[in-house]
């Protein structure tokens, strides 16, 4: 977009023309045009006419040298950073295929390759064994089989044992169990299970071992090159591209391209029935009564919200209703994050009636998320309809050019094999109105084809898109006869495209079609991958809650919160002591009763804000008069203000021998229900209402996570807003702030909190608690609400304003 | 030369197009906007800028100069800057061509017309969909050229 200025040596030039100007000098020979050998008189003078020549040559020989170095510039490094690879240098591999030669040109002059040295003994003994348990998984991929036996991939059987049991079952294949039998040779089979929990597949057999407890995602070795992963929830999940995209995530999605997702690992289950009175009480209890109506059970009705588990929150999911062709079946497939799974999937096995059927299609669904400007014309590139005069194939035509449409829009259609597809853009048609077609759209509901949805949510579906799937191999193969011959019957897969309200398209597509579509994506300009992090960081920039992250009032959200802070303790640990801050002397304020950083100072301690709001209401003085008291029952009497700081102590000792005798922790918070009265918890087990906010700095400062909210104390508010706006007498601002307020004014915690390149500033969102909340909002309306911010660690806070957000 | 009278008459006749008599009634329920409609091109990152109620005037002026300035020259060569204003913002649109025209004396052409929008009325009963309706909103277009104005 914008031309970078070189700096350095090209003194202001950009860096195309400092390149430019770099290869013209090095070519340029200096010569003596005036000789002065020669003078007026016709004489030589033979000492000037040798010197001449001596400068001469020397230039001559000093061009060629610096016509040789000037352009030194190696192959991997004129690639886009997207396509660099780690140790191009070295292994030309790392190298796309079209700019090998070149790097091997250039190898061949280096001294210092490296050569690959033969393997000996015992390196070698193990090549080869590997070798043969690889023919026999070709063999049996010739066969057409694929081997499902869970002792294969299981730890105890060594290399050798495993190749004589494949071998074994190979050759009694016909009456064996241990097989299933697939409809083409590359291994793709679905895997899917009724009223019961799938069990996932043991992959491919090179690696089966490798994703015993933590399934790969079928772009999974593609992703292992560009991304860092993370073994979460039963998933090797991508965390974050290799290569730095903070603000490369953040420009792709708003303005110039789009980013992409593999989130197969986002779970589908499907219920179906033939009465849709039972999916409509399923839907009904799954949220909590929010999704309830003919909005919902319509073809293509779209829930996106919480999900509710015996009427507690657990977490977010969505769902979409279908009916099947005959409209007799009625199914609704519900996604949701792989942490809470399971858990909901045995729940509503077991309030399901009889006419339910619930399929787990964890391992047979996968999807994959494109959100940006181009995220729906790269669609409408990559996956071309197979039937092009089917009505739902041509709404999706002339709506694919748009940079955005309404939530909740949904298209279904049969895609053709993209490796096999013509993949050119799709053009605006002039003569379509956009808007009418919406609208047409909108009463016709001519963008859903159940019949095809129905090939997506049956067994049988899917495994006929797998039928005759070809392999790289066989694609280059029909690519040469459909150049030269006509073009032959492509396999096509049923897909459902939908949006939900965070402006990201969701495809859904059987699992082993994934790969094929995520490699043809991948090859649009402008289209870079994410992870989890830049899932979070788009809905953050939106002010919007993450989940698991921002929800620490569900068993997910705090299990994450716990988990964070274990890392980040783990790590702190290993710091040397000097580098490392020391929260126990950290003196935030001189007159607080709290010595230290407040509660735990790697997480947003939850357990600490609810047993100071619980202590804080059984104060009765403000005056310390005496040492600690305890009552007959050797509970501490909490009367005084310095009681409340040592019961936190007490309780939280009590939490960590629990904790350490394995006993399940309570969450110390709950989401806060308008409908109730909030207010201060009644006993230490109470768990404390908290309400999510948003927050934006005022003036200077930063947010991270875990920061500490607090309410300011009425007669201090003027002199923390006045102190965003002093100046010296120099005109420039004066930064000079208020103390923190004390402890007691605690009211929550950031959840996430950074720089947001949307707003240009830095923001976060959090929770505080509900009865502070209320009390501030109940009063005079439109004024803006003031808090302070300070950062774990440090001593100084932030004004910033806060709002509250929709959940 | 400026044509500031002409420009007058433009708001007057877009004023009068707002202030339209046969406005239809909305419907009930929760109104949710939606942008007209608009395709991705890369060159429009370079050379259009669109003017919201919330884009403050100042940041208009400096985004549009700064587009100017580095107009792409290789092909496909660019001329001339697209700034788009819609509803509420034409005002603010035509006080920042008249900016180009007077301040700077730039070369503007300025173009109305109208655009389609969809509204979304969410009436809440979750027995029946959301309602989608077509509505013409007036817009102006303004190219601002980089050679001055002879």
């Amino acid at each position: 977009m914008s031309r970078q200025l070189g700096k350095g040596a090209g003194g202001g030039v950009d860096s195309k023309t400092y390149r430019k100007l770099k290869k013209k000098q090095s070519r340029q020979i200096r010569t003596e045009i005036n000789d002065p050998a020669l003078n007026k008189d016709g004489v030589l003078n033979v000492n000037d006419f040798l010197k001449s020549r001596r400068y001469e040559i020397n230039e001559l020989e000093k061009a060629q040298l610096n016509s040789k170095f000037s352009s030194s510039s190696r192959t991997f490094q004129s690639l886009p950073r997207k396509l660099r690879r780690r140790t191009a240098s070295h292994n030309v591999k790392r190298i796309p295929k079209r700019m090998r030669n070149r790097a091997i040109r250039e190898m061949a002059n280096e001294t210092s390759g490296i050569k690959k040295k033969p393997l000996k003994g015992k390196q070698l003994y193990r090549a080869r064994t590997l070798r043969n348990l690889l023919k026999l998984a070709a063999r049996a991929n010739l066969m057409r089989l694929v081997p499902v036996d869970k002792r294969l991939s299981a730890g105890r059987l060594r290399i050798r044992q495993r190749i004589k049991t494949l071998n074994e079952q190979l050759q009694n294949s016909k009456d064996s169990e241990k097989f299933i039998k697939i409809n083409n040779n590359i291994g793709s089979y679905d895997v899917s299970a009724l009223n019961q929990l799938a069990s996932p597949p043991i992959g491919k057999i090179k690696y089966m071992k490798r994703q015993r407890k933590f399934t790969w995602l079928s772009t999974h070795v593609w992703h292992s090159k560009r991304s860092h992963l993370v073994k979460r929830w039963g998933f090797q999940i991508p965390l974050k591209p290799t290569q730095k995209s903070f603000r490369l995530s953040h420009r792709n999605f708003n303005l110039t391209g789009a980013i992409i997702w593999d989130k197969s690992y986002i779970n589908t289950m499907i219920i179906q029935s033939d009465n849709i009175q039972s999916i409509a009480d399923t839907l009904s209890s799954l949220t909590n009564g929010k999704a309830i109506g003919k909005r919902y059970l319509q073809n293509g009705g779209i829930y996106d919200g919480l999900i509710y588990k015996n009427d507690e929150i657990i977490g977010t999911g969505t769902t979409i209703f279908f009916k099947s062709s005959d409209e007799e079946t009625k199914r609704l497939i519900v996604r949701l994050h792989p942490a809470i799974y399971q858990s909901v999937f045995d729940h509503l096995l077991s309030i399901k009636t009889e006419d339910v059927e619930i399929i787990d299609t964890r391992y047979a669904i996968g999807s994959i998320d494109v959100g940006g400007p181009i995220a729906l014309s790269t669609l409408g590139t990559i996956l071309k309809p197979a039937n092009k005069s089917s009505e739902e194939s041509k709404l999706f035509g002339k709506l694919c050019t748009e940079n955005t449409l309404p939530d909740n829009t949904v298209f279904t259609y049969q895609a053709i094999d993209p490796r096999l597809a013509n993949r050119n853009k799709p053009r605006p048609n002039k003569s379509t109105n956009i808007i009418d077609t919406l609208i047409d759209m909108k009463v016709t509901k001519a963008n859903i084809n159940t019949k095809i949805v129905d090939n997506l949510l049956t067994s049988q579906g899917r495994t006929n898109s797998y039928e005759n799937q070809l392999s790289l191999k066989q694609i280059a193969a029909q690519k040469n006869i459909q150049s030269s011959n006509e073009s032959k019957d492509v396999t096509s897969f049923p897909v459902i495209i939908y949006k939900t309200n965070n402006n990201i398209w969701t495809v859904l597509l059987p699992w082993y079609w994934v790969l094929p579509v995520w490699h043809a994506m991948n090859h649009i300009a402008h289209m870079n991958h994410g992870g989890i992090l830049q899932s979070h960081q788009l809905n953050f920039e939106q002010n919007k809650l993450f989940f698991p992250d921002d929800y620490p009032f569900t068993s997910a959200g705090f299990v994450d919160h716990l988990i964070a802070a274990k890392e980040k303790e783990e790590k702190w640990e290993k710091k040397p002591i000097a580098k490392k801050i020391n929260y126990d002397k950290l003196k935030i304020r001189n007159d607080d009763y709290e010595k230290g950083e407040i509660g735990n100072p790697f997480t947003a301690d939850w357990r600490y804000l609810q047993l100071l709001k619980f202590g804080l209401n059984q104060v009765k003085s403000d005056k310390n008069t005496r040492t600690s008291a305890w009552t007959e029952k050797f509970t501490r009497k909490i009367e005084e203000p310095h009681d409340v700081y040592n019961f936190i102590k007490d309780v939280k000792n009590t939490d960590k021998e629990s904790d350490s005798r394995g006993e399940k922790l309570t969450i110390p918070v709950q989401l806060y229900d308008p409908k109730k009265v909030p207010g201060p918890p009644s006993s230490p087990d109470d768990p404390l209402s908290i309400s999510p906010i948003k927050i934006e700095l005022v003036s200077r400062g930063f947010t991270s996570d875990n920061a500490r909210i607090y309410s300011i104390p009425e007669p201090e508010l003027n002199k923390w807003i006045k102190s965003t706006n002093t100046k010296r007498p120099t005109g420039k601002k004066q930064h000079e702030y208020p103390e923190v307020p004390t402890s007691k004014n605690l009211i929550g915690f950031i959840t996430s909190g950074s720089y947001n390149l949307s707003r240009g500033l830095n923001t976060g969102v959090g929770y505080i608690d509900a009865t502070y909340l209320k009390k501030v909002t109940s009063g005079q309306k439109q004024q803006k609400k003031y808090c302070v911010i300070r950062n774990v660690g440090t001593d100084f806070g932030r004004l910033a304003s806060w709002e509250s957000i929709d959940i | 030369m400026i044509d500031i009278k002409r420009l007058q008459n433009i708001q007057i006749k877009l004023h009068k197009m707002i202030d339209n008599p046969t406005k239809q009634p909305r419907f009930e329920g929760k109104h949710i906007r939606h942008a007209p409609s608009k395709q991705f091109k890369y060159s429009d990152l370079e050379t259009s800028v669109h003017i919201k109620s919330s884009t403050p005037y100042i940041s208009a002026i400096k985004r549009i100069n700064k587009l100017l300035n580095k107009l792409p020259k290789s092909q496909p060569k660019f001329k001339e800057i697209t700034v788009l204003g819609m509803g509420a913002t034409i005002e603010k649109t035509l006080s920042i061509g008249v900016y180009f025209q007077k301040d700077q004396g730039l070369k503007v052409d300025i173009l109305t017309k109208s655009v389609d929008v969809l509204d979304e009325f969410d009436d809440e009963d979750l027995d029946h969909d959301t309602i989608y309706k077509k509505r013409k909103v007036t817009a102006v277009e303004l190219r601002i050229h980089k050679e001055e104005e002879e």
